[in-house]
């Protein structure tokens, strides 16, 4: 065939040949330059482990008088003094002079409890605790046996380092303590199960942490009966729970981190919190939640990232609450909506390639935004003829197929199929098919988020 | 147009027998040597000539065309998104979008084949040769199915080229992949159409005949069978049979449930259940190829002009 048709044969073997020489070579060079991931994103956070115990034995100073131990330093100093600690003390210490301050010197210093009870009490107010590790608590739960238990109000601890205990600190019936720069890494030898909090508050009014690191404990910073406090910088990882609130209204979350726990933030029971530009990430453990709502009213959750969680939000009994402006990125399904929540004001967020965007189990239509712009859907038909920003098609993120998809795995061989597509378009295009469901009557023609590609970036951590 | 298609009308075609046209040319070494009475180059020429027409015709031209426009159209100038661009998410549109064009267009290049060629007379001319029929039809196919695929590897190629240059080599081999299934999901619709074209009397008949099909194996097919997955509590068994009764669901399958971040991990879980390994779709997709193709062979016996 060496004539004038041929041409055309042989110039698709060529572009046959080349292709699968191209694709041999992708599939021999096995590197991982495919799609991008957000696998195995994780923040800056340092080596927690990364930590030597002082030398020598403990010597407490109090103006010009040595102790060998922090007890008996405690003890012998007035309000307004303050104990210098260096090296290594074995002892359980409780404080019950008001404003002292125990600081590490620069060789350090460590308080190492033997594994029995609580290591250091702080039972008056105004105490302050500086960069000492504290160490080896007993191992009950239920004793609640902690590193630190702050017991005086207004106390302040701050670049603690506090490893191998049930509970890291415990503020009980305190007001306006401050943890901060705290490191605080539990047993990992001991089951979750039998594990104490990073942070648990028990009525503990106006408490301050900022900027503390918390893993290999239960939950990270835990919430009962608590008010007023603000919980900004922390990073959680590797827990059951990164932020725990129980009863306890009247809070502040803002730009922690949790990655790598079973439910990065879990709101439940509480009302009236405010929840802005936390990032919760790969949370996939068997409830798999990047932020839980469960039974919380009027509360404010803005301007987080939920990525590569199971389920990104999971809204479950709650009521009144503003969903604005977050980041909800590839989670397995993006916001689950259950147990008959309402008025819920869900609108600006990004919902992009989650393998399912919005699921909620109802027999009713749930009309999100009663405002003028719904959330951008990437995996929705956006139709922007006036140019306002907003689709003219509405969108039906959970409708009929999503449903029989949940409720008949099965159905999933039919996904992507012109089919499913069809039954999709009728939905969105012809008001006539009212089926329960989320409905966004203006879905966004452009994403209000950039970061997203912060998420996809080179994990070399 | 009808007498540009016939091979024997244009002198272009230039054979080493004296008599210009190779169709002619076939029919006289037929007659005169033993080894040309042999199935295989009677096939093989049947084949060549088929193949000749679709290119002269410029049908092998306007498919190929189509297909750069519309993989092109997908993958170079869609406007921006808000997620990542690689192989599999592209892949994962334009697999979505080649269940509705690739077949059309393959039935549309296959409706005609053989009740077209009855019309334009040229079938009765073959039919007089000492050809079985059968092989009329599977070098009908063949020749089609040639150029077909020359068409959908290099529309698809183009837009590979364009996105080997913008994505690099890495990962590849998911386009690579969809190629080849894009190129099989074409030839069993250009099989059904050249069904088609032997059963109807008529050429409107036979495109009324593909159009069916392909809203059937499109279309109703999956709106049927999300219908019963809804309705019953299938076994495993049967959502595969419902998979496999269906080639674009072959294809969906082949396609989509290898994708790793792009794809639908509830759509993988199923295939898995549904115990649909590669090899398993593979030969699933060639038997759509073959059964209809062998089918029309056996039944243009019948066939009366």
């Amino acid at each position: 065939m060496s004539d004038r048709e041929s041409w055309f044969v042989a110039a698709a073997a060529v572009v046959l040949v080349v292709s699968l020489i191209a694709a041999a070579v992708a599939a021999a060079d096995g590197t991982d330059d495919r799609d991008a991931t957000v696998d195995g994103w994780t923040p800056e956070i340092g080596d927690v482990h990364d930590a030597d115990p002082p030398e020598g034995v403990g010597v407490a100073t109090v103006d010009d008088r040595e102790f060998d131990s922090v007890q008996a330093a405690a003890d012998a100093a007035e309000p307004g003094e303050t104990i210098l600690l260096e090296g290594s003390f074995e002892e359980r210490v409780t404080i019950e002079t008001a404003d002292v301050a125990l600081r590490a010197s620069d060789g350090g210093a460590a308080i190492d409890g033997g594994g029995e009870g609580t290591v250091v009490r702080v039972a008056a107010e105004n105490v302050t605790l500086d960069g000492v590790w504290v160490r080896e608590s007993g191992h009950e739960r239920s004793n609640e046996d902690a590193g630190v238990l702050v017991e005086g109000s207004g106390s302040t601890l701050s670049d603690v380092r506090i490893t191998e205990t049930t509970y890291g600190v415990w503020i009980g019936e305190a007001e306006d303590v401050t943890v901060s720069n705290a490191t605080i890494v539990g047993r990992a030898d001991v089951p979750e199960s039998e594990r104490g909090n990073g942070v648990h508050l028990d009525r503990a009014d106006g408490a301050d942490l900022r900027d503390n690191r918390i893993t290999t404990v239960r939950d990270g910073i835990y919430f009962s009966w608590s008010e007023r406090v603000v919980a900004s910088g922390n990073a959680m990882w590797e827990l059951r729970y990164g932020v725990h609130y129980m009863y306890s209204d009247d809070n502040r979350l803002e730009e922690n981190v949790a990655f790598d726990n079973d439910v990065g933030f879990a709101l439940m029971v509480s009302s009236n919190l405010t929840v802005v530009d936390n990032v919760a990430v790969n949370n996939d453990g068997p409830s798999g939640q990047g932020i839980l709502v469960k039974e919380v009213d009027r509360s404010e959750i803005r301007d987080n990232a939920v990525v590569a969680n199971r389920n990104g939000f999971y809204v479950y009994n709650a009521h009144g609450n503003e969903i604005v402006d977050n980041l909800v990125l590839e989670n397995a399904v993006g916001i689950q909506f259950t147990a008959g929540s309402s008025d819920e004001r869900v609108v600006g967020n990004s919902f992009v390639a989650n393998g399912q965007s919005a699921y909620a189990p109802t027999n009713e239509q749930i009309h999100w935004n009663d405002s003028e712009r719904g959330n951008y859907w990437s995996d929705a038909r956006s139709l922007d003829l006036d140019g306002d920003g907003t689709s003219e098609v509405r969108h039906r993120p959970a409708g009929t197929v999503e449903r029989l998809v949940h409720d008949r795995p099965q159905a999933a061989v039919f996904a992507e199929s012109p089919a499913f597509d069809a039954v999709r378009a009728a939905e969105s295009s012809f008001p006539v098919l009212e089926s329960p469901g989320v409905v966004d009557h203006r879905p966004l023609a452009e994403p209000p988020h950039d970061e997203w590609r912060d998420y996809y970036a080179d994990h070399d951590h | 147009m009808v007498d540009d298609e016939r091979p024997g009308a244009d002198g272009d075609c230039r054979r080493t027998t004296a008599d210009g046209g190779f169709a002619t040319a076939a029919a006289a070494e037929v007659g005169r040597t033993d080894d040309a009475g042999v199935w295989y180059r009677q096939l093989l020429v049947v084949a060549e000539t088929e193949y000749r027409l679709a290119i002269r015709s410029r049908w092998a031209v306007a498919m190929t065309a189509i297909f750069a426009a519309f993989a092109l159209g997908l993958t170079t100038f869609s406007g921006s998104s808000a997620s990542p661009v690689g192989y599999e998410r592209i892949v994962a549109s334009l697999a979505v979008l080649a269940v509705y064009l690739v077949p059309l267009v393959a039935l549309a290049f296959g409706y005609d084949a053989i009740v077209g060629r009855e019309e334009s007379g040229w079938l009765q001319t073959l039919f007089a040769l000492p050809i079985d029929r059968a092989w009329l039809v599977v070098g009908a196919a063949l020749g089609r199915a040639i150029a077909f695929a020359s068409a959908t590897i290099l529309g698809f190629g183009i837009a590979g080229g364009f996105l080997l240059a913008e994505h690099g080599v890495g990962g590849f081999d998911v386009y690579a992949a969809f190629l080849l299934s894009t190129v099989a999901l074409g030839l069993v619709f250009l099989g059904l159409g050249i069904l088609a074209s032997t059963l109807a009397a008529e050429k409107t008949h036979a495109l009324g005949l593909s159009l069916l099909a392909w809203a059937w194996f499109v279309l109703v097919h999956d709106l049927l069978g999300l219908g019963i997955v809804a309705a019953f509590d299938l076994p495993d068994a049967a959502v595969s049979a419902t998979i496999l009764a269906n080639p674009t669901g072959i294809f969906r399958a082949l396609v989509l449930g290898t994708l790793g971040a792009a794809g639908d991990a509830g759509f993988a879980t199923v295939l898995a259940d549904a115990g649909l390994s590669t090899p398993v779709l593979v030969g699933a997709l060639l038997a759509w190829i073959a059964v209809p193709i062998a089918l029309a062979a056996l039944i243009i016996r019948r066939r009366r002009l």
